[in-house]
């Protein structure tokens, strides 16, 4: 990644000119947002150590010395700023309601505008581009998944009354494929009426946002919302947080006619749960602990539903990490994080791969696909005392 | 300062304690040109950025800042008020990596930690084993034992605990020549093999309050207690008018006579108290038309804050008692609320940032320890400067009762930043809250306030008002610990007689 010296001087003027510099004033420079105490919220780019500075109450400065002239864009920022995993923590902290995560998204953006973005990020970019995915998968293999299943999908005109937004993690990486497959078996043994979109169906684009495209999200989301208007769609099932996150809250700022009802599937199984829909007949005797993903948890805070699933399953016994909820640290694949080098320094993935072990349980549950690859990431590293990981999706199976 | 001096002591540094500890890009040292500080004008970038690792990292660096007379600022949580990161353009030394916990001693309920050590992560680690560090700093979840100390930190509970300095065992620094120097004194632990002074006079107060300026806390012991088991509040109001103020003060004033009784007081103004209530209650409105109706149902409220170790009926009783001296001074118990909100931030399983900022941004931060008895006096000023500055309400002011002979107010005038989309619109009103920190200085020296800093603003009232004596015997110590002023020079009353002797 090279920085021209115009490029520096347009993003320079662009720092200058936008509503970024306002936002830094705001900020009073106070370090709640990559506060540890007192549940020890973990600030993705602070773990990885670099000083107490060096994260987003830092790019503060860096921000304002941009205004006056006194520093300029360099490739070193480019990549730090990358780093950052958009976990929400220094949302969730920032007592005077900055949303520090904006100078990071702002500074993204004019980044990806000129290409400066590293190297695993633009292969991302090209892949969603070309393939509708971020996994270089190509497209017509997006319902090899499906294979000797009954899927319906949304072109053979029979009704639903529920889409599956399946996602590309669901749809193409093989371990969250066997999630998605006992899914829709779980919503045919309960009679739901629903279908997915198969190869009409495009990355939902949080990614692409969250790692400043904004230009290629606002096409996907255009895409599959005209899908969905093709198809009457009335009320959408979301297996990641991720694409939840943005069909939820991104969709609508670019259609405000978005009329559409989303749920996360932990949202659908603990109402079908609530309304004896759902009832459990065989028991799982596990001892187990759950991670908050942050695109379900304090990005959108639900944090009860999936506690009520894995609570109403005979059998398991539920042990919380000392982080959980809105404390919970981030599995490091968001925002990007599943395709960027780590630097010098801890990591959070780590840290929270740790936690969990330090319980002792069994098994370690997720709700997030992206959250499932980082984990299971992790469990290669550590073969000797691995920990099973399973999706509450699974999990719910085997109680059936 | 001179960039090839710069350059020449950051490739010194590099060779000597690892490339990957000095800093030098640009961005990264953009980052650090400030503290939490809204009233300096003169920011700069420093050189470099030097996380060490070891006591020996620290030596390091001060030899060669020595040898080459380049400036050193330490910072922990870079959560200082004062501002004396802000014109540095040498070293700062970022204590962040040097944050272990060394030993914690139960029998003699002592701890030890890196001068880094991050105070909330310590008493997490402590609470664990039913200890806590009780001097639970007011603001800022990056504060670190080194800046607590070098600060002599408060903190929320300090009613019943004091300041940091009544705290300190015994601390390690690195002084201005490169040596380290280990303080403390057996005297009080007589076990604890930490401190060999013990037939010495103990040095370690030369380092409390001394915002790093005679030496770098590498390593620092401190007493723990055992959590409190169990906790009570109570939210008594007082009329929201002078007098009710007045009242509030005095009551305070009284309760803490009762040793023991309260192990915390919050006097917050019926400004503050609506605020709050607003805050904790979701509620939105701040019209104009509800403002009034709204102070008069807030009051003055003094939050107050008990401990129990035995029973909760401890607890309780205490409670009953405070209320009984409430009454006498026309204080009206309105239930536990606010006060258990702030409990629960103390105890831990509230987020710092929940209770801090609940009367909105922070404007202008004054620190002093005013007398109980003047509290009345500085408020009606405080009050009367607002007006004159034409500051916007709603604003705020938070008072925090605290220590055993003294009070530390908090001021915050409350303004929805947000608000102020231009730019000008900004540095006007930045220009009023710097104007009515000046005033709020010169109107605390005037009540006998104590200042609570030795740096950047306080300096001038400091040389004019402390006693001569007392302070060149302290500029010869720094001159001693620190001969070539290279500890935060330019910004502390401390070397002035280097200046003299010059």
């Amino acid at each position: 990644m090279n920085l021209t010296n115009n490029d520096i001087k347009d993003m320079t003027q662009s720092i200058k000119d936008g509503d970024i510099y306002n936002t830094v004033y705001n900020c009073r420079c106070c370090g709640s947002c990559v506060s540890t105490w007192p549940s020890g919220h973990r600030c993705s780019l602070s773990t990885l150590a670099q000083g107490v500075q060096i994260n987003c109450r830092g790019l503060n400065g860096v921000i304002k010395n941009i205004k006056e002239g006194k520093i300029d864009f360099s490739s070193e920022l480019a990549d730090y700023v990358f780093r950052c995993v958009s976990c929400h923590v220094c949302v969730e902290n920032c007592s005077e309601f900055v949303n520090p995560v904006d100078y990071i998204h702002d500074i993204r953006m004019q980044l990806v505008e000129r290409g400066l973005v590293p190297d695993s990020i633009m292969e991302v970019f090209k892949s969603i581009d070309q393939n509708g995915n971020v996994w270089g998968e190509k497209e017509d293999k997006r319902v090899d998944w499906t294979t000797g299943l009954n899927v319906p999908l949304a072109n053979e005109g029979a009704e639903f009354d529920y889409l599956l937004f399946v996602g590309d993690s669901s749809a193409y990486v093989p371990r969250n494929q066997k999630t998605a497959q006992l899914f829709v078996q779980i919503l045919n043994k309960l009679g739901i009426r629903f279908a997915i979109l198969g190869n009409e169906e495009r990355s939902s684009g949080n990614e692409a946002l969250k790692m400043g495209e904004a230009g290629l999200f606002e096409d996907l989301a255009t895409t599959n919302m005209e899908s969905f208007a093709k198809y009457k769609v009335k009320k959408i099932i979301a297996l990641s947080p991720h694409g939840y996150d943005a069909l939820k809250n991104e969709y609508p700022k670019l259609d405000q006619n978005f009329d559409i009802e989303v749920l996360h599937y932990t949202e659908f199984l603990a109402k079908l749960i609530e309304e004896g829909v759902l009832t459990f007949t065989k028991a799982v005797n596990e001892t187990v602990t759950y991670h908050d993903p942050c695109y379900l948890g304090r990005h959108n805070q639900i944090y009860d539903q999936p506690r009520a699933i894995l609570a109403a399953i005979p059998g398991l016994n539920l042990v919380e990490m000392d982080h959980n909820k809105a404390y919970s640290i981030c599995c490091g694949g968001g925002g990007g994080g599943i395709w960027m080098q780590r630097g010098e320094g801890v990591v959070v993935e780590q840290l929270r791969y740790k936690e969990a072990l330090e319980t002792g349980v069994e098994t370690l549950v997720i709700a997030c696909p992206i959250c499932m690859q980082m984990f299971e990431g992790e469990n290669e590293n550590n073969k000797t005392n691995p920990i099973e990981i399973k999706d509450i999706i699974e999990l719910v199976f085997e109680a059936l | 300062m001179n960039q090839n001096i710069i350059s020449e002591a950051a490739e010194v540094l590099r060779s000597k304690i690892g490339a990957t500890k000095v800093l030098t890009d640009e961005f990264i040292r953009a980052s650090y040109n400030h503290d939490i500080s809204l009233y300096a004008y003169d920011y700069s970038i420093p050189g470099m950025i030097i996380l060490p690792e070891s006591v020996e990292d620290v030596q390091t660096i001060v030899e060669e800042a020595n040898r080459l007379h380049i400036p050193v600022v330490a910072i922990g949580g870079n959560t200082f008020g004062n501002g004396n990161i802000e014109s540095n353009q040498g070293i700062v030394v970022d204590f962040s990596k040097m944050n272990k916990i060394l030993e914690i001693d139960e029998s003699n309920m002592t701890f030890t930690v890196e001068g880094g050590a991050n105070i909330h992560a310590v008493n997490e680690t402590l609470h664990k084993m039913g200890y806590c560090y009780p001097t639970y700093p007011l603001c800022f979840g990056p504060i670190t034992f080194g800046s607590e100390v070098s600060k002599n930190s408060g903190g929320e509970v300090g009613s019943m605990f004091g300041h940091v300095a009544k705290r300190v065992i015994g601390l390690e620094a690195v002084v201005g020549t490169g040596d380290v120097i280990v303080t403390g004194s057996s005297n009080t632990l007589k076990t604890s093999p930490n401190f060999i002074q013990s037939s010495l006079p103990d040095l370690t107060g030369v380092f409390i309050s001394a915002e790093g300026a005679f030496g770098l806390i590498t390593k620092v012991t401190m007493q723990m207690q055992v959590v409190p088991k169990y906790t009570a509040g109570a939210d008594v109001k007082f009329e929201p008018t002078k007098e009710g103020f007045k009242a509030a003060c005095e009551f305070v004033n009284e309760l803490r006579n009762y040793k023991g009784l309260i192990c915390n007081a919050h006097l917050l103004d019926c400004y503050s108290g609506w605020l709050d209530e607003r805050f904790f209650t979701g509620s939105t409105d701040i019209s104009a038309e509800v403002e009034e109706e709204a102070l008069q149902r807030a009051g003055h409220i003094v939050l107050l804050e008990f401990e129990g170790y035995t029973s909760q009926e401890e607890c309780d009783r205490k409670v009953t008692d405070a209320l009984k001296i409430a009454e006498s001074h026309s204080g009206v118990y309105t239930g536990t609320m606010m006060s258990d909100i702030f409990a629960r931030a103390e105890h831990g399983d509230l987020k710092l940032t929940e209770i801090v900022y609940a009367g909105g941004f922070v404007g202008c931060m004054i620190m002093t320890n005013t007398p109980y008895e003047k509290m009345p006096e500085l408020y009606a000023a405080w009050l009367k400067n607002v007006e004159e500055l034409g500051l916007p309400k709603p604003y705020t002011s938070m008072i925090v009762a605290m220590g055993d002979d003294c009070c530390m107010p908090f001021y915050y005038p409350w303004h929805p930043r947000r608000e102020l989309s231009e730019e000008a619109e900004w540095n006007a009103t930045m220009e009023k809250w710097r104007e009515l920190a000046n005033r709020t200085y010169e109107d605390a020296l005037e009540t006998g306030s104590v200042p609570y800093a030795v740096s950047r603003k306080w300096k001038p009232y400091l040389l004019d008002k402390l006693d001569k004596g007392y302070l060149s015997y302290i500029q010869g110590v720094k001159k001693l610990f620190d001969p070539n002023n290279i500890f935060n020079p330019g910004v502390s009353v401390f070397e002035e007689a280097e200046h003299e002797s010059n």
